[in-house]
């Protein structure tokens, strides 16, 4: 692409229909579900995090209607607390908490994934919780009378004949390696 | 056949890990009210359902699925304290249950974790409702030893409700097993603006942007204060960390000046059927540090005892 | 061969005549001949058995088609025809008429469809198409060898009709039917007449009275000679079919009689107040009442279950017409057709939680039609709009569209139409009579189609409506000062909205009305799955229901304006009339015959036929309504034993149609 198109494509308001592809998500739970959305903004209106945040759930559902795959680069789908008010009130039964799910799903596939989830998903595997003990913890559990340690998989890490939580490490949440992002630092630089 | 009276008990991340107060609640509570609680070894992250489902839905299942198993092999149903676990564990039985081709897809998987097939035998079942509806606000009180005399926010969280076609407790608009259950207590639920809203944690987001969190947030204890309740009631050990971590982080980002202790139900109950407040682990809270229960005894020392 | 023996052979011969069948292939252009060799189809009709004649010709339903058809009855002796060509619903008839004109019976023609199943169908395929002719044809012969005569009988009517309902579309039913010399029952199940269009403040687009515009057809109906009408009657039994029905109906006591002069004393010493239903709520009756001032019939009535007995009433009445012994009579009446009009229902929003409708503390959501009781010349508040809470006037007034409509959490997944017209309509009214006042409609899509209604919508956008396009999520409630808020997106500008709401009108649905579901089982009719009455056919049959002679007006069928239910009672009145005027209902007795000798009276047949034109009697025996039955054939798969077959359509006729088309094998039942 010369300098020029690219300008052009970044410059332009307008879409054309080589911008969607609308075949992308046709294995997409609820697919017809979704066609049948009027728009009619129960979803934004119901939404705790909309009224702070960027994110606008009609959108979402809009641009996965028509194909258009820069939903899945956009950080708003990550502002979604999950709290289901959409989902309980959408006319439609369009169940958008759980359309967004499964656009972070996709997302994730690309490689689209903060760090700090990143992080959380190195703790379920090293130690089986997403928040994992500390010491001053253990402290007060043994002042309340409880084991130090919950029976959880993290006591049991070296015992047992297949040492689980290894298992767990290797085979659950394999995460694509982290993307080398350099178009928006060239942005960055060019400003 | 599951055991009767009889629930492992699924303890998750952060009541283990941060609030081991409200675990010792829960034990001492479940435990007067007549019921076994079995430890649930080698159990996992539930995984937690805003974030592990946002990755990878399958994975999340079959981890979901794996707890289960654990449960299935004691023959018991399972408890949890936590609207997370119970998000993730109720919805992924519920759904598999109902999905057999997933069930199928869920138990390849499992054999790579160990000695583990997901069967359906089991019910997964969260403490509020335990309590809202089996022990009921007319069965609590042969238990009582004292009451608490305290206006209480009180707040449900998101997924101990929703979806309630997957949950089936109570309406998600109007909910009203907990102000039901908390009346013997003594507790008076005090209304405020949007009490049924996020608390803002949820789905990932206070890990993904923790501004956005806090702002969510923000409203939220605005309207809570409105209203200056002793305390602020929940259900769910995330809720509760939000409210903790949260009212310091306004304090120290925004100027104010908030102090409302945070209480999980299992604490406020098992405090009323006789527990000393210490046990509750209240102390090791960062919020309402100084907050002494303002109670009323009902039954001689005796009995307690 | 002696005389006697030629006789017996002759008349063997007239009772089971040789089948002479004459075969024509229509090109119909293009449409037949561009695809299908139609020379080769008839060249091969004419080996088959029977066939003494086989022609193709350009357009068998031009007028010299038709003559080919009657020629060859005529002069060869054709006694079945067989036309190739287009479908029995376009042009079968055309050609049984043909037939019938020269003397033929007009069961004796068989349609043959090779357009729709040959030529449309396989257009890159001409052999193919061909063949699939040659052997359709084929069928349609085997077919006709065997068709019988079919008698077409008059069957006498009984001329009266029975309306039910009688709110706009039921009274203009009924009046029609009168006006057309038929004797009517019109039975209401309320105590008075008129039904929602009484309750209303202005109709739309024209912002019209409307107990002016009914009170004419009220009143003409309550005094027309050719019309007996009873309140608080509900049908309880429904038997005979199309022009002869026996239907048995049941009228509770209204307790006070018709001497009543309508002075109200015995209302204003009743101790009891209840809400008033026909004020919807927003204003209390007594036990003893009258729904409203111009009520027809004007007579009180009393509500048995609120009532205390004290007696004041009774002691009170200067005429002594309150009577508490009165009993729920039944009545029986024989009419020819019966008129449906029971309604609709609004909604009740309180199924949609977010709402609060009818909670503690949102005395101020209220629905339209509450709305429209505030601002009615009849009203408590003097037509003021007041707000239920406090009875302050409301600052700030959001309207709330598609509530129950649109709405597949709530099964109803239609449009009911209305609401727009409805909604934009009060809110001009509002408008106009507090111009300082914010009034929003919050909507989905406004839908005003249809001349004068888009006007309509403009004449509020023009006085200051503001329209906000999006549905709102809740109605939130601040419990410290009581204050309620519309959330709300709008999308267009994509910001979410905050939007005070001091009084807040639900534009709920029309929904089918209650009890319609034992109503329909007692006239066995079938219903949408919406809960409607279903009708016959959308496009060419909308006030027919789906048994002959019982027939849908208003908004029974499904959603209607009052101009739409006027027009469809109006077409209702006059087919259920044309029989009845005419005397007599032609039917032909294509009907099932049961073979006795077969039947095991386990009455499969019974349970599978839509009109209910199978009867038992006491005895098990099985019998055919042949007024009722519609020919559906449906008791023939049912029967276990073949018993019972349809003429012209029994197993041996379509076990010879299936065997050119399967190549030779057909398993019918045995």
């Amino acid at each position: 692409m010369s300098d020029s198109e690219q300008s052009e494509e970044q410059n332009r308001e307008f879409k054309t229909d080589e911008d969607f592809d609308p075949e992308f998500f046709r294995n997409i739970e609820r697919k017809s579900k979704i066609f049948s959305c009027i728009q009619c903004g129960t979803c934004t209106a119901s939404c705790e995090s909309g009224k702070w945040t960027a994110l606008k759930t009609r959108n979402i559902i809009r641009k996965v209607c028509l194909g258009d795959l820069t939903v899945l680069k956009d950080p708003d789908i990550w502002l979604c607390t999950t709290c289901f008010a959409c989902w309980e009130r959408c006319p439609r039964n369009i169940q958008p908490t759980g359309v967004i799910m499964e656009l972070r799903n996709y997302a994730t596939k690309l490689g689209n994934i903060s760090p700090n989830h990143r992080a959380v998903v190195g703790y379920l595997g090293n130690t089986g919780h997403a928040v994992p003990i500390n010491d001053i913890t253990k402290e007060r559990r043994k002042e309340l009378g409880l084991d130090e340690l919950p029976p959880t998989l993290f006591k049991y890490k070296t015992e047992g004949e297949g040492k689980e939580l290894e298992n767990f490490k290797e085979f659950m949440f394999d995460l694509p390696p982290v993307k080398e992002e350099k178009k928006p630092k060239k942005k960055e630089e060019k400003k | 056949m599951v055991k009767e009276k009889t629930f492992a008990f699924f303890l998750g991340c952060i009541m283990p890990n941060r609030y081991p107060g409200i675990e010792s609640s829960t034990k001492f509570m479940m435990e007067k009210l007549g019921y076994t609680i079995l430890p649930m070894e080698r159990a996992s992250c539930c995984p937690a359902p805003g974030v592990f489902r946002s990755f990878n839905k399958v994975d999340w299942m079959v981890a979901a699925a794996r707890n289960i198993c654990i449960a299935e092999q004691m023959d018991t149903d399972i408890i949890t304290v936590c609207n997370g676990c119970f998000g993730t564990l109720q919805e992924v039985d519920h759904h598999l249950k109902e999905n057999e081709d997933h069930k199928v897809l869920v138990n390849e998987k499992l054999k790579k974790l160990g000695d583990y097939e997901y069967k359906g035998s089991i019910n997964v079942r969260h403490a509020a409702e335990v309590l809202g509806y089996e022990v009921g606000p007319w069965g609590i009180e042969e238990f009582l030893v004292r009451k608490v005399k305290a206006r209480v926010a009180i707040h449900y969280g998101c997924h101990l409700l929703k979806p309630v076609s997957v949950r089936g407790l109570d309406s998600a608009e109007k909910p009203s097993m907990l102000e039901d259950f908390l009346e013997p207590l003594g507790a008076e639920s005090v209304d405020f603006v949007e009490k049924y809203t996020c608390c803002g944690a949820g789905g990932g987001v206070k890990a993904f942007d923790g501004n956005a969190s806090m702002t969510i947030f923000e409203e939220k204890m605005k309207n809570i204060d409105a209203v200056k309740p002793d305390f602020i009631l929940s259900p769910c050990p995330f809720c509760h960390l939000q409210f903790e971590t949260g009212q310091d982080w306004l304090n120290k980002n925004k100027g104010t000046n908030y102090d409302y202790p945070v209480i999980h139900l299992s604490q406020l109950v098992a405090y009323c059927m006789g527990m000393d407040q210490k046990q509750t682990g209240l102390q090791f809270q960062m919020m309402g540090k100084d907050y002494i229960f303002q109670s009323e005894e009902i039954k001689q020392e005796e009995e307690v005892s | 061969m002696t005389k006697a023996n030629n006789e017996a052979n002759v008349s063997e011969l007239e009772t089971e005549e040789e089948p002479r069948i004459a075969v024509f292939v229509c090109h119909c252009g293009h449409n037949i001949a561009g695809t299908v060799d139609v020379e080769k189809v008839a060249e091969s009709a004419k080996d088959l058995p029977n066939v003494v004649k086989a022609e193709h010709y350009m357009f068998m339903c031009s007028k010299t088609g038709v003559k080919m058809l009657q020629d060859s009855i005529k002069e060869l002796g054709v006694n079945r025809t067989v036309v190739a060509s287009c479908s029995k619903l376009q042009h079968g008839r055309t050609f049984a008429k043909a037939i019938e004109e020269v003397g033929l019976n007009k069961h004796k023609h068989q349609q043959v469809n090779v357009r729709e199943f040959c030529s449309w169908v396989h257009k890159n395929d001409k052999e193919g198409a061909t063949q699939k002719a040659i052997q359709l044809v084929e069928a349609g012969v085997n077919r006709a060898r065997k068709l019988e005569d079919v008698e077409t009988r008059k069957i006498p009517t009984t001329k009266a009709a029975l309306v039910i309902g009688a709110g706009v579309a039921g009274l203009r039913a009924a009046n029609d039917l009168a006006e057309l010399g038929v004797p009517v029952t019109l039975i209401e199940k309320n105590s008075t007449i008129g039904g929602h269009m009484t309750q209303l403040n202005k109709t739309f687009p024209t912002l019209e009275c409307p107990q002016c515009s009914i009170s004419p057809l009220t009143n003409g109906v309550a005094n027309h000679p050719l019309i007996d009408l009873y309140t608080l009657a509900q049908v309880k039994n429904v038997e005979g079919s199309m022009g002869n029905f026996t239907v048995e109906f049941e009228i509770k006591p209204r307790y006070v009689h018709d001497n009543c002069t309508s002075c109200g004393e015995c209302s204003s010493v009743c101790p009891i107040e209840v809400p008033s239903e026909w004020d919807k709520g927003m204003s209390m009756r007594k036990a003893i009442y009258k729904a409203y001032p111009q009520a027809i019939p004007s007579t009180f009535v009393r509500d048995k279950q609120t009532c205390i007995g004290c007696n004041s009433c009774i002691n009170v009445c200067p005429v002594q017409a309150v009577d508490f012994s009165m009993k729920t009579e039944k009545k029986t009446v024989n009419v020819g057709s019966i008129v449906v009009a029971a309604g609709f229902n609004e909604y009740d929003p309180s199924e949609i939680e977010p709402y609060h409708y009818g909670q503690d503390g949102y005395d101020d959501v209220i629905t339209q039609l509450q709305l429209e009781r505030m601002l009615s010349p009849t009203s408590i508040t003097n037509s003021e709009v007041l707000r239920p809470s406090d009875g302050r006037i409301p600052k700030n007034i959001v309207m709330i569209q598609c509530v129950g409509s649109r709405n597949d959490q709530v099964g109803n997944a239609y449009c009911t139409g209305v609401c727009c017209k409805f909604a934009i309509k009060n809110a001009r009214i509002l408008k106009e009579n507090y111009p300082n006042s914010n009034v929003t409609i919050c909507y989905i899509d406004v839908r005003t189609p249809g001349l004068n209604f888009e006007e309509l919508y403009k004449s509020a956008q023009e006085i200051g409506v503001r329209f906000i396009r999006g549905r709102p999520s809740e109605i939130l409630r601040n419990p410290l000062t009581g204050e309620l808020r519309v959330i709300v997106e709008d999308t267009l500008s994509m910001t979410p909205l905050q939007l005070k709401g001091d009084l807040v009108v639900l534009s709920a649905a029309m929904v089918p009305p209650e009890g319609i579901g034992p109503l329909g089982s007692r006239l066995h009719v079938l219903r949408s799955k919406e809960g409607f009455l279903k009708e016959f056919h959308i496009k060419m049959n909308p006030t027919l229901s789906s048994k002959g002679g019982i027939y849908l007006a208003g908004a029974i069928q499904g959603p209607k304006d009052i101009s739409e239910s006027v027009a469809h009672a109006g077409g209702a009145a006059a087919l259920a009339a044309a029989h009845l005027v005419k005397g007599y209902i032609e039917k032909e007795m294509l009907i099932p015959k049961i073979d006795y000798s077969l039947c095991i009276s386990c009455g499969l047949c019974k349970t599978v036929c839509a009109p209910a034109a199978i009867d038992v009697d006491q005895d098990r025996v099985y019998s055919v309504n042949e007024v009722a039955c519609k020919s559906c054939g449906m008791c023939m798969p049912a029967c276990p034993t073949g018993a019972i077959q349809l003429i012209n359509f029994s197993d041996d006729q379509l076990r010879d149609e299936i065997i050119p088309l399967s190549g030779g094998e057909a398993h019918c039942h045995d």
